[in-house]
């Protein structure tokens, strides 16, 4: 290798950096004036209770597949929500334990005959039963269908609301979740689907099924996704809501017009990553019937969501989170650079492939490149040096821009040791944790390229979450 | 490119790298401070507003339970903003003599001439604030001011004026706002809803009446479901024209919708056989709540049909018949020969008899 060969690389490497963070501090300024704004009409939330009490029915479906410990707490918050017109649907998707047997008990469930329409695919439903204690309460046994999506979308055909909320069943849920979710609806006819926040709950105290007091987690591997969940949904997505190109709206919390996922097939149960495969779907039906449409995405935290604590658990959700992501890319490719897809089309797209799909391999490139460099003496090691400080100076920066949008829009760390572990956090995590993320991205972008499939998947609880 | 005086050997791409890293260092510094400012100012806030609260939350309750002896302490300059939000959350809970001596004490205060200032402000939150008080304070001197604002293009400031309007002088409000509703689709329909219902059905009936029959297909339809809240005969009335007079499938099944079963629609036989399927849906909606048993052939017909909810509706309807006991539904049942028919039956006998 020449050394012009290697100034050429230096540059390349430099200019990729410099337009992924131009990318994200771009992202990050669309993101602030959209809180702004957003923080500007929802003064209007706590003033007056008739502003919340929007009547738009919804029905929660809550796919749940061995939920044996958790369900019946979870069910019952979800039936606790403030909301004027709701339905809960949980759909025990085959369950090898006993998550049926708690609910029937636990809810007084009786066998009814529910003459439903399949109007998505889902495998055979056995079953549904109506509580004798909860009216709003529903559950549908079917076969085990290998995947949330299958579940997701037997709830779909069973549900009757016109808007349909799909929860994880170890999904915490903020009490007024509902009501802030549906706002987009309210706000814009053409709304399809909107999200909102998804936080970590490891490290929170949870009582019923809700929560009491918000605290970081001890685990460092949490921590560090408290960071990264403020990043991709404080100005990720709330960067990507004003220009219309939401690709993402979170499996773990999102709200969708019932008759758009019909219209599209709802989820598909093929896909590694559901929920995105679904948001990129819809944005491409759409764009190719010329349809006007809009996803919402609001900065409120809605969800709490249990985040994996050890390596193992960690790293196959990350790389079952890029195969999905590569899956969703490719089965939509008509989207990439299409001449009618707009925003999506033209910047999200292209983002998506440049920067996450691709961004693991550029970045063990970088390692390859400077490690080896530095080694053979093509590259001074002072020169590797100064690029490893770039690298760890650019992350750093975006993790502060998140930590900042989450002060300014909705602070749920509210004591100062919190504040300065999350900037320890920001500051240490170029430490190991972000080279052992592209790792588990390239695992998965390799298991995308190889066709393999995944099932349902199940983390080890940490303590807090699904008690109480 | 300038090179850095203690590393001046570097080539010119180290060098970008070192000034880039150097100016994002810079920058999250800038933005660690200043979120440590924003968390300095929003701590500071909430102290303040506590102190307010704390102060104006014990007058306010007096003055809500009757139990306040001396005059109110005046308004200060940084008290205002906290005192009208608590002021419009306590307003918002009472009604009668509590709700009159809350307003007796903010026009004590001089709140009525505050909140037409912060009406005109910019800031959504304070504007939407200061409208909800103009209403409750029930001030006619502010009917100018809100009926502007109910012009307003944003539709949350629009309609929380005209909430306020139909709350200072419901029958002025009414005749100014019905003819808008149908222009203003963004208005959200719950809000529409409650601006009619505080009005109340003795008042809106008549202007809506003139107004939807002299409106075309599309509004109509649109405004046709806000007649559910005037009284029986108007909504009869409407519901037994419209059927008359027009064909658009979205204004039959709205009218369908509000007539109250209460007189016999013209055309029903017709509409059970709609080729839309919600004129369908409704349709048998109306035989349900007529309750007449020498319908359910009718109903029993619909049971069949190809759409979900025309079926469901249809089911609802047939159970719900006078004279038509568990035994007789499960003869209807077993003698039907569609799969679907008999499911649908079957599901909601099972959801009738559980209740």
């Amino acid at each position: 290798m020449s050394s012009e060969l290697a100034h050429a690389i230096e540059w390349t490497f430099l200019a990729y950096f410099a337009a992924i963070n131009i990318a994200y501090l771009s992202q990050c300024l669309f993101a602030v004036r959209r809180v702004r704004r957003y923080l500007k009409t929802s003064a209007v939330d706590d003033l007056d209770p008739s502003y919340s009490t929007v009547h738009l029915p919804v029905s929660l479906v809550v796919p749940a597949y061995n939920e044996s410990k958790s369900i019946v707490t979870s069910v019952k918050a979800l039936l606790q929500l403030e909301y004027p017109d709701f339905e809960v649907v949980v759909v025990n998707d085959g369950s090898t334990d006993d998550t049926l047997e708690k609910l029937i008990a636990g809810f007084q469930l009786y066998l009814y005959p529910e003459a439903y329409r399949r109007q998505v695919p889902c495998r055979a439903i056995r079953a549904t039963y109506r509580s004798a204690r909860y009216r709003n309460l529903r559950v549908v046994s079917k076969e085990n269908g290998g995947s949330k999506a299958d579940a997701a979308n037997a709830g779909i055909n069973i549900c009757r609301n016109p808007l349909v909320a799909i929860v994880d069943a170890d999904g915490v849920l903020q009490r007024n979740s509902l009501i802030r979710a549906v706002r987009p609806f309210l706000e814009n006819p053409d709304t399809v689907a909107a999200g909102g926040a998804i936080r970590i709950a490891n490290g929170c105290r949870l009582r019923e099924g809700f929560l009491e007091e918000v605290a970081l987690p001890r685990n460092p591997l949490a921590l560090m996704q408290v960071l990264e969940y403020m990043r991709s949904f404080l100005f990720g997505r709330m960067g990507w809501e004003p220009l219309g190109a939401v690709l993402i709206v979170s499996g773990a919390f999102g709200v969708f017009r019932r008759t758009t996922l019909i219209e599209v097939g709802g989820f598909n149960p093929q896909a590694v990553g559901e929920d995105m495969e679904l948001i990129v779907r819809i944005h491409r039906i759409m764009k190719q019937q010329r349809r006007r449409y809009h996803i919402g995405f609001i900065p409120d935290p809605v969800c709490w969501t249990d985040a994996p604590e050890t390596l193992k658990d960690l790293g196959s959700q990350r790389a079952r989170w890029h195969h999905g992501l590569g899956q969703a890319l490719m089965l939509n490719r008509w989207l990439i650079l299409n001449p009618r897809g707009g925003t999506v089309s033209w910047l999200a797209i292209p983002f998506y492939v440049l920067f996450e799909l691709l961004g693991p391999v550029i970045e063990a490139l970088g390692f390859v490149f400077f490690l080896t460099g530095g080694i053979s003496g093509l590259l001074a090691w002072a020169d590797a040096g100064v690029f490893l400080l770039l690298a760890l100076s650019l992350g750093m920066l975006q993790s502060v821009c998140a930590i900042m949008l989450e002060e300014f829009s909705f602070p749920m760390y509210r004591k100062s040791r919190d504040l300065a572990l999350l900037y320890a956090a920001a500051l240490l995590e170029s430490f190991g944790y972000r080279q052992l993320t592209v790792w588990w991205r390239l695992k998965g972008l390799f298991r995308w390229l190889s066709g393999r499939r995944h099932k349902w998947e199940q983390i080890t609880r940490s303590a807090s979450v699904g008690t109480g | 490119m300038l090179d850095f005086p203690f590393a001046s050997g570097f080539s010119a791409s180290v060098s970008a790298a070192l000034w880039i890293t150097v100016a994002s260092i810079g920058g999250s510094l800038l933005l660690l401070l200043y979120t440590l400012e924003l968390r300095f100012r929003r701590r500071l806030r909430e102290r303040q507003r506590a102190r307010v609260i704390a102060h104006w939350r014990a007058i306010i309750a007096d003055a809500v339970t009757g139990n306040a002896t001396a005059a109110a302490p005046t308004l200060r300059r940084g008290e205002r903003r906290e005192f009208l939000r608590l002021w419009v959350y306590t307003r918002s809970m009472v009604e009668g003599a509590a709700a009159d001596r809350l307003i007796a004490l903010a026009r004590s205060l001089g709140l009525s001439e505050l909140a037409r200032r912060q009406t005109r402000e910019s800031h959504i939150g304070a504007k939407l604030m200061a409208i909800q008080a103009q209403g409750y304070l029930r001030d006619p001197d502010s009917f100018a001011e809100l009926a502007a604002a109910a012009d307003d293009a944003n539709p949350l400031v629009s309609i929380t004026a005209a909430e306020a309007l139909a709350a200072i002088d419901a029958t002025r409000a009414v005749d100014r706002l019905i003819p808008k509703i149908a222009r203003r689709r963004d208005w959200p329909r719950t809000h529409v809803f409650k601006v009619l219902q505080r009005a109340g059905s003795a008042v809106i009936g008549e202007p809506l009446y003139r107004c939807i029959r002299a409106a075309a297909d599309d509004d109509a339809a649109y405004l046709l479901q806000f007649a559910e809240i005037a009284e029986f005969d108007v909504r009869d009335a409407l519901a037994v024209e419209l059927l008359r007079s027009r064909d658009n499938p979205e204004v039959l099944a709205a009218a369908l919708k509000v007539a109250t079963g209460h007189t016999a629609v013209p055309r029903i036989d017709e509409l059970l056989a709609h080729s839309a399927w919600y004129v369908r849906m409704q349709a048998a909606r109306f035989l349900g709540r007529m309750g007449r048993a020498e319908d359910a052939p009718r109903l029993e017909k619909l049971l069949a049909d190809e759409e979900w909810w025309v079926r469901f509706r249809a089911a609802k309807a047939l159970v719900g018949l006078p004279g038509l006991g568990a035994k007789s539904l499960e003869q209807v049942r077993m003698r039907l020969i569609d799969r679907y028919a008999r499911d649908i039956l079957g599901q909601v006998i099972a959801e009738t008899s559980t209740r």
